[in-house]
């Protein structure tokens, strides 16, 4: 259970409730998407394969938020007014994230915090405050929440458009394809 | 929240305590709202409306329309019901809410029994209006022809009587079971290796009698312009399918016909731009291809069970809309598919160059000359073979080498680490306490990252997508070798660089000319044909000596040998491979020393092919027994040039520049 969770009233939507954290799929894929069918194990595209930078769960994982963070539109001629990628997401799910919270602290200082803000409001995610708060680095509830968007929100399928050149990556299957033609090649 | 009428509310807060069996009610239809809203955007209400979600009851759980509708109609009069296609839950609107209010009292919970008999569980929630977002109307693909009823039932009956599977394949005429149908040629054997004809070899006996008879009539009657030579009955039974494809341009002819007998079934029609539209293909109808929609657009066959098909129609053909108010099920029956097509002779000049295996450029691997060359040899001798061999390669790479291994344990937890060229990410998940994601050009090979749990992207290492001064550090791991010219490895590793905050540093590993170095032969060259987790195979197999021989008649002529010191000048010390370099790139002998600084290096594809996602209808790159070979190109580097060329970049300062089993490794780090 969250810390926080049932005093926060400022959540409108994706809340993290422990009775929901068990079953992330609700795809199309014939018999297996039934709602009633919620353990992991029953999802046979589950492969059990070492989880990656230190986060467990089963079953794949799609670009989170911080990943977005970092991504820049590299169209050629845009340079920097290539950030932050607008972000336009048609499927998203939540998935759980062991909380580590020396790693978020580790985390914020090297986020850049107007494109969080942006991306959670297009998400329309918990709000986040907008700058990190004075003295985060003990504030558990702050830490939990950046957590959770940092980490747990992950983008399935999207876009992600440069603000500069209105150039559309799309985002599926959780994977943004960021290829450029030649001409968009910045040389 | 305590309007009047609530209903959920008021039905579970009374002061009796619930059930067992009413607790874990009311907690699988809280998680239905919870998943409708977020995987699917739905927002559900907690007061009475005239509209419901009926969760589990949808066209993706195997409900049909006509299993569904009986059951709302007890408790009121339905207005619509909504069911859009593939989906595991279906809308349904009735006429007054004091209807919808006992569909909801007594629906939720409920039991009822899908299409294949198994026991679903009906969970229903009050939404605000039952609306679903329309697609476009579709069209059929240019060319594309669906005649009904062409022949009678008793010539389905005669034709489908006269195909005798028993039969062994001793026989003349040819016959498999592939992965997912029965196959059978006539005229000419269709090979599923190269998907072509042997067009010297027509297979004795031509094309059954019955059949001439009735395509001397549709010639006649103007349905077929052509008359066709090569037969393939194909017989699918439910849960059978076809993966998508274009039939070989240079192995037939424009017109593509085919007849469905015994059972309808819907195909899928797909645009290179991503459009797809299903086509109803009723029994006995006779599906015509030409122009556009032969040449240009693949066709499949989903494998599974049912068919999603407009209620309306019934079994008529046409292409099925995403009009949710008339969606049902359709249970595929086993259909018999007779796909007549003519041979095609002479090389093919259809206006689709892009997808023509006759127009396709036949790129002789030869020396870049130009930056537009060098993208063009990459493109089809780096990119394309990796897109290709994705799953074969990433089951060969599970061994993270030591000191790539050493230099992301000793970076700083929380570090940002950027991985270009990522591969099958071996690399992204070694240090828990980093912020690791990796980049591909090849989407087969992110799309391995992503089963592994890895933040992956697809990109160019030219043009990484990436801010600038963001990452702590970088790897580059066996990438820069495969950029075709000195100006554009340098332009690489300047990427790199740029993606660095300063006092970042890159780990960059290159391939080594010198496979011996200090007297030690290196892992690549010790490795032997039987030893585990090999990466690459010898290859003097005389297969293989003869495809290269076939592919590239220059190998081994070095008269025409030219100098590459333009191009490479800072390369001067030890390399003799300026004599060697040929206009056609040599193909190298695997696990033997390299001759030549740039080479193709012979991949021996070992597939499970029903593993391997696509089949390409079409390969320049040959596919013969035992296993097709793919080429990657590589530009091995000498002693000295991987440093040479990092010394070029500025605001760097190189850490490390060491020798590593047959790699050249640099450690820099931005100033």
């Amino acid at each position: 259970m969250l810390p926080g969770a049932a005093r926060d009233t400022n959540r409108p939507r994706l809340q993290r409730a422990p009775e929901v954290q068990k079953f992330r799929r609700f795809r199309s894929s014939q018999v297996s998407n039934r709602i009633e069918r919620d353990s992991p194990g029953n999802d046979v595209e589950r492969d059990h394969s070492p989880s990656g930078s230190g986060f467990a769960g089963a079953g794949s994982v799609d670009m989170r938020l911080l990943t977005h963070n970092l991504l820049s539109s590299h169209v050629r001629g845009v340079g920097p007014r290539g950030f932050p990628l607008r972000l336009q997401a048609t499927e998203v799910r939540i998935n759980p994230v062991e909380f580590n919270p020396d790693f978020i602290v580790r985390m914020i200082p090297k986020v850049e915090w107007a494109a969080l803000l942006e991306a959670a409001d297009h998400l329309h995610l918990i709000q986040v405050p907008k700058e990190p708060i004075q003295g985060y680095e003990h504030n558990e509830e702050f830490l939990r929440k950046m957590h959770h968007v940092l980490l747990e929100v992950e983008v399935l399928e999207g876009t992600l458009q440069c603000p500069e050149s209105g150039r559309v990556f799309p985002i599926s299957r959780g994977i943004p394809n960021m290829l450029l033609s030649d001409e968009e090649t910045e040389t | 929240m305590a309007a009047p009428g609530i209903v959920m509310d008021s039905n579970h807060q009374s002061n009796y305590k619930l059930s067992k069996t009413e607790k874990k009610l009311l907690r699988k239809q809280i998680k239905a709202r919870h998943t409708l809203l977020r995987h699917e955007g739905i927002e559900t209400v907690s007061y009475a409306t005239q509209s419901l979600i009926v969760a589990n009851g949808g066209l993706g759980n195997q409900v049909s329309r006509n299993q569904l509708l009986p059951v709302l109609e007890k408790c009121g009069l339905v207005d619509a019901l909504l069911m859009p296609p593939n989906k595991p839950y279906s809308c349904v609107r009735y006429k007054t809410v004091e209807e919808s209010k006992k569909a909801y009292d007594t629906l939720s919970g409920k039991e009822i029994v899908d299409d294949l008999g198994q026991k679903i569980i009906l969970y229903l929630n009050f939404v605000e209006k039952a609306q679903w977002k329309e697609l476009g109307l579709q069209a059929l693909p240019p060319g594309l022809k669906v005649i009904e009823e062409i022949i009678s039932s008793e010539d389905e009956k005669m034709l489908l009587e006269s195909v005798n599977w028993t039969e062994d394949t001793e026989n003349q005429n040819f016959q498999k079971s592939l992965k997912h149908r029965r196959v059978k040629h006539f005229g000419y054997e269709f090979h599923y290796e190269n998907n072509n004809v042997d067009k010297d070899k027509p297979l004795p006996g031509g094309l059954p009698d019955i059949c001439e008879s009735i395509l001397e009539k549709w010639l006649k009657e103007g349905f077929i312009k052509h008359k066709p030579d090569q037969l393939t009955i194909n017989q699918y039974e439910p849960g059978h399918g076809i993966p998508a494809h274009i039939d070989t341009h240079s192995a037939f002819e424009d017109e593509i016909i085919s007849l469905s007998l015994g059972s309808e079934i819907v195909m899928d029609f797909k645009h290179p731009d991503g459009m797809t539209v299903p086509v109803m293909l009723p029994c006995r109808s006779l599906l015509v291809m030409t122009g556009e929609s032969r040449y240009l657009w693949t066709h499949g066959i989903t494998p599974r069970k049912f068919d999603t098909v407009q209620a309306s129609k019934g079994h008529k053909s046409g292409i099925i809309t995403s009009d949710v108010e008339d969606l049902t099920l359709n249970k595929r029956g086993i259909r018999t598919s007779f796909t007549f097509r003519k041979v095609r002779q002479t090389p093919c000049n259809c206006s689709y160059p892009l997808v023509c295996d006759s127009q396709m450029k036949e790129t002789p691997a030869s020396f870049p000359e130009s930056d537009k060359e060098a993208l063009q040899l990459e493109q089809d001798y780096v990119h394309r073979v990796y897109e290709e061999i994705a799953r074969h390669f990433s089951s060969t790479r599970h061994t993270p080498w030591p000191h790539i291994v050493e230099f992301l344990k000793a970076l700083p937890s929380g570090s940002l680490v950027a991985d270009i060229g990522c591969g099958n990410g071996k690399y992204l998940g070694i240090n828990n306490e980093l912020y690791m994601i990796g980049c591909d050009h090849s989407q087969n090979l992110v799309d391995i990252c992503r089963e592994r749990q890895y933040q992956a992207f697809v990109c160019d290492a030219l043009a990484v997508p990436i801010r600038s001064g963001s990452c702590d550090a970088c790897i580059s791991i066996a990438v820069i070798h495969h950029f075709a010219t000195a100006e554009r490895r340098v332009a690489a590793l300047q990427e790199l660089v740029r993606l660095l905050r300063p006092g970042g540093k890159a780990l960059i590993y290159v391939w080594a000319m010198e496979q011996e170095y200090n007297k030690k032969k290196s892992k690549y060259l010790r490795e032997n044909r039987t030893s585990q987790g090999m990466k690459e195979e010898i290859s003097n197999d005389a297969s293989v000596q003869e495809l290269l021989v076939k592919q590239l008649p220059n190998v081994g002529n070095q008269d025409s040998a030219h100098s590459v010191s333009s191009i490479n000048d800072f390369q001067d010390g030890g390399c003799n491979s300026k004599n060697v370099a040929n206009s056609k790139l040599p193909i190298h002998t695997n696990r033997t020393s390299f001759h030549s600084q740039d080479l193709l290096v012979p991949w021996h594809f070992k597939g499970n092919p029903g593993k391997d996602k696509r089949v390409e209808p079409f390969g320049p790159l040959g596919s013969r027994d035992p296993g097709p070979v793919f080429h990657r190109y590589y530009h091995v580097f000498c002693e000295g040039e991987l440093e040479a060329a990092c010394r070029t970049l500025n605001n760097i300062s190189i850490l490390q520049s060491y020798y590593d089993q047959g790699n050249w490794c640099v450690i820099l780090q931005k100033v």
